[in-house]
């Protein structure tokens, strides 16, 4: 391992070409680097380069800088990869599939030593690779000269790199884990479920050692009704059904209050798109009786359930509601559903499925009421992937939503670069929704964190995974 | 002797090959596509979608690689009327229906033109500009399309092409010549199929022969000479994934057997000797009490006892240690045992009263017998007439749990791994399942399979050295 190298425009293109390689293994984030066709380069700044783009688009920024950029001494010794452009990759992937250096270079990436060797494993960031024990631990230790070091202005919070060492521990088992937490073997633990947290204040080793905290994640749940089965075509079925889920009961009961309700899929932090005029539907058994029967549904043969004729054929209201078996926290919602459904003259099935079928079956519609959620960040929201009707057979439109208009409010959301007028769009996206109720949404959770006190600087953010555990400092009186 | 060892060891091949073929045929029929698990995202709330193409391409490109787009076998048994080209098709859905298809109206050659016409129509739709004019109606069409492609009844069939065709009049402007010509075609292309319903053919069985180029024979001629692929998960060679975890299923399960056995056995004829007596019953009791506790429980009791909860702090919660990897061996070799004594204690507790309930039962057996009675009679001390008379004879009910030991040691537990953090071969094989990772499966079965043939041949040798009664010979 040489001297370290500056960084330069030419190792993003690097990075790109990487990225673009037909053959290297990254079919699930090559999609979203599309957009970009060719980079331009200045003779009088190295440091300086521009992404030309396809299209207009909202992510083009963001995604820009999403990448981690990678050396081509390390990655390409012998410069495979230095004799094709992005320009080429991009319009002639298919035929390069067969170039002898792209299959090479895409062999070496793919193989294991660019995952777990030492030496091996480089980027542009603070840490260095030391080692990951798979299923045990990863462990990376912080650079001693870094360029970030030498930053004197604009320097932001991923430029604090205090941490000597981190080491990130695999434990599996949630109860382990807090034990592990109470002994002091372990620094800082997410992802803890709400009805430990409630109780970890009753234990003193944790009181006097650790601070917790519940920043707001960035992700929303939400139960998706498939549209196109005809006893779910009707709005106003749909909106009855919102109107039997109690969410507030379900803040309260299953993640111990520490959730906030949602009515769209727009996180309720970005407040300048929130749409705070949406009433959020309430839990009215009443109301929703009302309009199954405005929506023809009768208990015509005074067996229990609401019936109505579809297709010439009598048909009882019947719901399979699908979760991931072994999620407690969604079957508790289930059975919530099941019986407030009852009370309306519908039978319930819960039916819990393992996860790859479960996927599966979402993927091809093959289910007719689920529990979803979905994670999204502080980047702007781009519809298109989850609403947009071209997603419908290979993207994550699950449900069946949309129709010409909705489509076209997406497309132009995608574009907008202005922002006010995109929060209006985005409004109005979130009232088409709320009429609609493709999905019915819940809520938004808070994260679970608990963080030695010996730290400073170790406050909660709302960025994944909700702290940033480079920038810990010690406390010296600690 | 050897003639029967070498006979058991020939007997493996075909065996082997039998539990290979039944390993893969019910894995690949299994629901749930490894090239979706792939490639699924669920972070799918802002990013930017991908084009149909973009995705097709990539859902294509993943299957190629995991060598799922060649046929499954070297032969399919099926009827006349399903091609032998239809594994090719990527989408399972219009798969599954182009097979419906060819069931109901078993004219290939009529059904394979429709659904490549089909998929080009579909594409073509894709490159027609979007405005205001026509986005309703092109996104209908491109829906009625998408659902033309997965289905196979005529009616449903006919009912979609109404539809289109209602959609077509009321935007006469929506479809170029180009288009219009090929939807005609498409649409004549269905009239054909079902004036031209060949049933019969459905009745005609038919073996299509595929060659060597097939899935089963990629993997089982990589298998035999050491190759066992790459892991589908985290792209590692098998060998390495499976060589990772095996070293500490394997430590946990050797440590394990050995202290089980010295403890039950010595327990078990303790308890067949003294039989009646206090310690017999109270030896017995306590055994099964502990049989009755479920190991994964205990385990959690343990780790919020005596990890250093809000109770005791004897031992570490979780992991293998965290010495460096370049630490004298000693300590190495100190740190982790101190992490596996709970794991181990979880594993072995259970075993002890079935195993000396079988050592006990053995020992009954034997000690009733005549020349028992002789060597008492004889004056021999008790403690000869056990461990040297007795005890060879009675051990044939241990010996046949023995041969379970091969497979035991690489299977491990998936509960103990779980709960204690430990990388083991039970975690690695379970998630392998769930995630549809085939290389690691069909690794770990047919090792599993060869280790207990292995195991049993063992036993079986062993049973011949104990008991002079046993004999594989012929008689002179």
């Amino acid at each position: 391992m040489g001297r370290w190298q500056p960084i330069t425009a030419k190792d993003i293109e690097f990075t790109l070409k990487v990225i673009k390689n037909p053959k290297v293994d990254n079919a699930r984030t090559k999609p979203y680097y599309e957009f970009i066709e060719d980079i331009k380069f200045y003779d009088n700044d190295p440091l300086k380069f521009t992404f030309i783009c396809k299209e207009v688009y909202i992510l083009a920024e963001s995604s820009s800088g999403d990448f981690s950029v990678l050396p081509a001494s390390v990655y390409d010794p012998k410069g495979l990869m230095s004799g094709f452009t992005i320009k080429q990759l991009n319009e002639n992937a298919a035929a390069l599939e067969n170039d002898p250096k792209i299959i090479e270079f895409a062999k070496d990436f793919n193989s294991e030593k660019y995952q777990r060797e030492k030496g091996s494993i480089v980027g542009s960031g603070p840490y260095a690779f030391d080692s990951w024990i798979t299923g045990q631990k990863v462990v990376i230790k912080r650079k001693k000269s870094w360029w970030g070091d030498n930053v004197k202005t604009d320097k932001n919070m991923f430029f604090e790199a205090n941490a000597p060492e981190l080491i990130y521990q695999t434990i599996n088992d949630q109860t382990t884990a807090l034990v592990a937490l109470k002994a002091g073997n372990l620094d800082v633990m997410h992802g803890i479920k709400a009805k430990d947290y409630v109780s970890l204040p009753q234990s003193k080793k944790i009181t006097e050692n650790y601070n917790l905290h519940t920043p707001m994640m960035m992700a929303y749940s939400y139960l998706g009704l498939n549209t196109r089965l005809p006893k779910f075509s009707d709005k106003k079925v749909r909106q009855a059904l919102a109107h039997l889920v109690d969410v507030d009961k379900i803040i309260k009961t299953i993640s111990y209050g520490m959730a906030v309700r949602v009515v769209g899929p727009i996180h309720p932090s970005k407040t300048t798109e929130y749409n705070t005029s949406l009433t959020p539907y309430s839990y009215d058994v009443e109301m929703a009786k009302k309009m199954l029967a405005e929506a023809g549904w009768k208990d015509s043969n005074g067996d229990g359930t609401i019936d109505k004729t579809i297709n010439g054929e009598k048909t009882e209201f019947k719901i399979d509601f699908t979760y991931n078996g072994g999620n407690d926290e969604r079957k508790a919602v289930a059975l919530m559903f099941q019986e407030e459904a009852r009370k309306v003259g519908i039978e319930v099935n819960v039916v819990p499925q393992e996860w790859s079928i479960y996927l599966d079956n979402q993927k091809n519609h093959k289910f007719e009421m689920f529990y979803g959620a979905w994670i999204s960040s502080p980047i702007p929201n781009d519809h298109k992937q989850i609403f947009h009707t071209e997603s419908y057979n290979g993207g994550s439109n699950y449900v069946g939503f949309g129709n010409a208009s909705s489509d076209a409010l997406i497309d132009s959301i995608r574009i907008e670069l202005n922002e006010p007028k995109r929060d209006a769009m985005n409004k109005r996206f979130q009232a088409i929704l709320h009429e609609d109720v493709p999905y019915i949404f819940l809520s938004a959770p808070k994260e679970k964190i608990a963080i030695h006190k010996r730290f400073t600087n170790a406050d909660a953010s709302v960025m994944r995974p909700g702290f940033w555990e480079a920038g810990f400092k010690m406390d010296p009186n600690w | 002797m050897l003639k029967y060892i070498i006979k058991r060891v020939l007997i493996f091949i075909p065996t082997l090959f039998a539990i290979s073929l039944l390993t893969f045929i019910i894995s690949i029929n299994a629901p749930g596509d490894p090239a979706e698990l792939m490639l699924n995202n669920s972070n799918g709330g802002n990013g930017q979608s991908s084009q149909k193409l973009a995705t097709e391409k990539s859902y294509v490109a993943v299957r190629h690689q995991l060598g799922l787009d060649l046929p499954v076998f070297y032969f399919t048994l099926s009827d006349a009327s399903v091609p032998d080209t239809l594994y090719r098709v990527p989408k399972m859905m219009q798969r599954k229906s182009l097979e419906r298809m060819c069931n109901e109206y078993g004219n290939w050659n009529l059904i394979s033109p429709f659904y490549l016409k089909g998929r080009q129509f579909d594409l073509a739709l894709y490159s027609i500009q979007k405005d205001s004019t026509n986005a309703n109606a092109l996104t209908q069409i491109k829906d009625l399309i998408s659902s033309l492609l997965q289905t196979y009844q005529e009616a449903k069939l006919t009912f979609y092409f109404s539809k289109i065709d209602q959609t077509i009049s009321e935007n006469p402007k929506l479809l170029n010549a180009e288009n219009a010509q090929l939807y005609a075609s498409l649409k004549e292309s269905f009239s054909q199929i079902v004036k031209n319903k060949d049933t019969y053919t459905k009745y005609i069985p038919a073996i299509h022969f595929y060659g060597l180029n097939n899935q089963y024979h990629s993997w089982i001629s990589k298998f035999v000479v050491g190759d066992f692929g790459i892991s589908y998960q985290d792209k590692r060679p098998v060998s390495s994934v499976l060589w990772d975890a095996m070293r500490w299923t394997m430590m946990i399960s050797l440590i394990s057997i050995i202290i089980s056995y010295l403890i039950a056995i010595p327990l078990g004829i303790q308890s067949a000797v003294k039989k009646g007596s206090k310690s017999d019953r109270a030896i017995t009791t306590s055994l099964f009490m502990m049989y009755s506790l479920p190991n994964f429980w205990i385990a959690t009791m343990m780790i919020i006892f005596f990890c250093g909860g809000d109770y005791f702090d004897w031992f570490p919660a979780f992991g293998l240690g965290t010495t460096p990897a370049d630490a004298p061996f000693f300590e190495r070799f100190a740190d982790t045992a101190y992490h596996l004594i709970l794991p181990v204690i979880c594993w072995t507790y259970g075993t002890f009263a079935f195993l000396s309930r079988q050592m006990r039962g053995g020992v009954l057996n034997v000690i009733g017998q005549d020349y028992i009675r002789t060597a008492r009679a004889k004056g021999l001390p008790e403690n000869k007439v056990i461990w040297k008379h007795a005890f060879n004879n009675s051990l044939l009910p241990i010996i046949t749990l023995f041969a379970n030991i091969f497979p035991l040691i690489i299977s491990g537990s998936f509960a103990i791994e779980f709960i204690f953090s430990i990388p083991g071969m039970g975690k690695i094989t379970i998630e392998a399942l769930g995630a549809r990772n085939y290389p690691v499966v069909f690794t770990v079965m047919l090792f599993s399979a060869f280790l207990t043939l292995v195991g049993t041949l063992v036993a079986d040798i062993i049973y011949a050295s104990v008991d002079p009664r046993i004999s594989f010979s012929k008689k002179a």
